[in-house]
């Protein structure tokens, strides 16, 4: 069974970790092993986060400015920056399920590639060609619907590529000496791509979050 | 390493179960106890998504600063948001704006374009001023200075809280010094330390590393959303709905409360009413009272929670959407909706 559960009991076990809350209180293998391993455990695995809820107000679509046959064009505006977590274990990223209600404007296919990648340190740079991205960073769904397609992937930042995760937030660190300090941030980019089968229809986005997902183990 | 040793991990630690079994003595400084404190230190020093990318479709306009309210679940730790403010351009012109974040720090950011529906993405850091735990409203601002000649558009707004390279091992932070928990250390009780620090992070844990901000959507005073329907009428686009999934706390749970929160007014003598429902059935109702200066309306909205046993998290194989969707129930003016806030699950 597909299961993205590291914990023993797949949920928050209540009132154990509040036992050891005293001095002298005593620390039993049950209590260590639900109360604290289990919990951490388990909070660890449904840490995630949704980064992104794209709901356009009326009168806004995500859309190409026009529809390309041949080569896949970026969605207007559709691209999204977020810190990502970083999985124990494996070390690859958070899963980061992406849910998008979308249509294509009159006859045809739709499809859209939607890409998962990790960002260096050079911000604002132009988009990449999207045959250049590669899984798991990338999918592609597509729709025949005029009215409205729920469509979903699951896209992550492998282990090798989280090695690229940079220090971005200095701080004062906490021992008092006024040193700066640095947390090192897994920022991701997630852009759609689209590309229409009818020269005269457009595909289009109403809709679009992406969440962060613990992800099968 | 610092003193106080509290590191925050950019991964928590896979924890073993092997070693804790009944019967057998569960050893002082273990080494799995060292892992429970990175772990809990990751819970509680990374960070949440305070404001997930929202599309807010502002108009930038000389000397009318843009002011978005939107209403936060913070954690006390972080204190550096990450904002990201995209600009659509409008025309081929030279813009120049300015980013003012909710401690009053200022960014500005200023592009040229040669074509019309360039994107550019700006990123701030914000230094919290008051670090807090409360749910808050933050209300940061964007500008056009006097002097620009184009007309953009702020497209999305974002706010990420950064993570701690380390914490406190002070009650308000409850960090705990992993250098308390080296293999075959003695086990001891104190704030912070050993095995009592690691027993309260994990209990605060289960209420501070939540899913922040499920979905924000934000206008300004002058294009606040309104309606004078005399019925429910869709807040979006009649196919735009959001879709929530709470998370899972404990083994049998199936929904995860919510907090929902919509900053709203009347006109004079006029009520209205707007309407959360979801797929999987719970709704909520808040009303807005005759004449109503534009105030916060708050209530709690059951979603479904993850579901761990499937690949993509879905419970009951469903999205579990929020429709939502205001009318005017009476008077003869408009009712008006600038905010809508959902998250602390």
């Amino acid at each position: 069974m597909s299961t993205a559960s590291t914990s023993e009991h797949g949920g928050f076990i209540r009132g154990q970790a509040g036992e050891i809350d005293s001095a002298g209180a005593a620390v039993d293998a049950a209590l260590t092993r639900n109360g604290l391993v289990n919990n951490l455990q388990h909070l660890t695995d449904q840490a995630g986060q949704f980064v992104v809820c794209v709901v356009p107000p009326t009168g806004e679509y995500l859309e190409q400015s026009a529809p390309s046959t041949t080569t896949m064009a970026l969605v207007t505006g559709a691209e999204w920056r977020f810190p990502l977590r970083v999985r124990s274990g494996d070390e690859s990223s958070y899963r980061v399920v992406v849910y998008m209600r979308a249509y294509i404007s009159a006859a045809g296919t739709a499809t859209f590639r939607l890409a998962l990648r990790a960002l260096d340190h050079l911000i604002g740079t132009i988009p990449p060609d999207p045959a250049s991205f590669s899984t798991p960073g990338v999918a592609e769904v597509s729709t025949t619907s005029t009215t409205g397609a729920d469509l979903t992937a699951t896209l992550y930042v492998p282990a090798a590529m989280v090695g690229r995760a940079h220090p971005l937030a200095l701080y004062a660190s906490e021992d008092g000496s006024g040193d700066p300090a640095s947390a090192a941030v897994l920022l991701a980019s997630l852009q759609v791509w689209a590309k229409s089968s009818n020269g005269a229809s457009l595909p289009r986005i109403v809709c679009l979050t992406a969440r962060k997902y613990a992800g099968d183990r | 390493m610092t003193a106080h040793g509290a590191t925050v991990p950019i991964a928590a630690p896979a924890l073993s179960r092997s070693g804790i079994y009944s019967g057998r003595p569960v050893r002082g400084g273990s080494p799995q106890w060292a892992g429970m404190a990175l772990a809990a230190n990751h819970l509680l020093g990374r960070g949440g998504a305070l404001i997930p990318h929202t599309m807010v479709v502002q108009p930038l306009v000389a000397a009318a600063t843009k002011t978005l309210r939107f209403k936060v679940w913070p954690r006390l730790a972080c204190r550096r948001r990450l904002w990201i403010s995209t600009y659509r351009t409008k025309g081929t012109a030279n813009c120049s704006t300015t980013f003012t974040d909710p401690s009053g720090g200022t960014l500005v950011y200023g592009f040229s374009t040669g074509a019309s529906g360039g994107i550019f993405q700006v990123e701030h850091v914000e230094d919290v001023s008051a670090p807090s735990a409360s749910e808050t409203e933050v209300a940061p601002t964007w500008a056009l200075s006097a002097a620009s000649t184009g007309s953009p558009e702020l497209l999305y707004v974002a706010c990420y809280e950064l993570p701690r390279p380390d914490l406190t091992t002070a009650t308000a932070e409850y960090g705990v010094d992993v250098d308390s928990l080296r293999p075959n250390g003695p086990i001891y009780a104190a704030n912070g330390k050993s095995v009592l620090g690691v027993s309260i992070a994990t209990q605060q844990a289960e209420t501070i590393a939540q899913r922040a901000g499920l979905f924000q959507f934000a206008r300004d005073t002058g294009s606040a959303l309104s309606s004078t329907a005399a019925a429910y009428e869709a807040v979006f686009l009649a196919d735009a709905v959001p879709v929530l999934l709470g998370r899972k706390l404990y083994t049998t749970s199936t929904v995860r409360k919510l907090q929902v929160r919509a900053y709203c007014r009347a006109g004079a003598t006029t009520v209205g009413k707007v309407r959360f429902t979801m797929t999987s059935g719970a709704s909520l109702v808040l009303d807005i009272t005759s004449g109503m200066a534009a105030a916060w309306l708050s209530g709690d909205l059951d979603v479904d929670c993850e579901d761990l046993s499937v690949s993509d998290g879905r419970r009951s194989a469903r999205y579990d959407k929020c429709t939502i969707e205001f009318y005017r129930v009476s008077g003869a003016n408009s009712v008006y909706i600038e905010s809508i806030s959902i998250g602390n699950g």
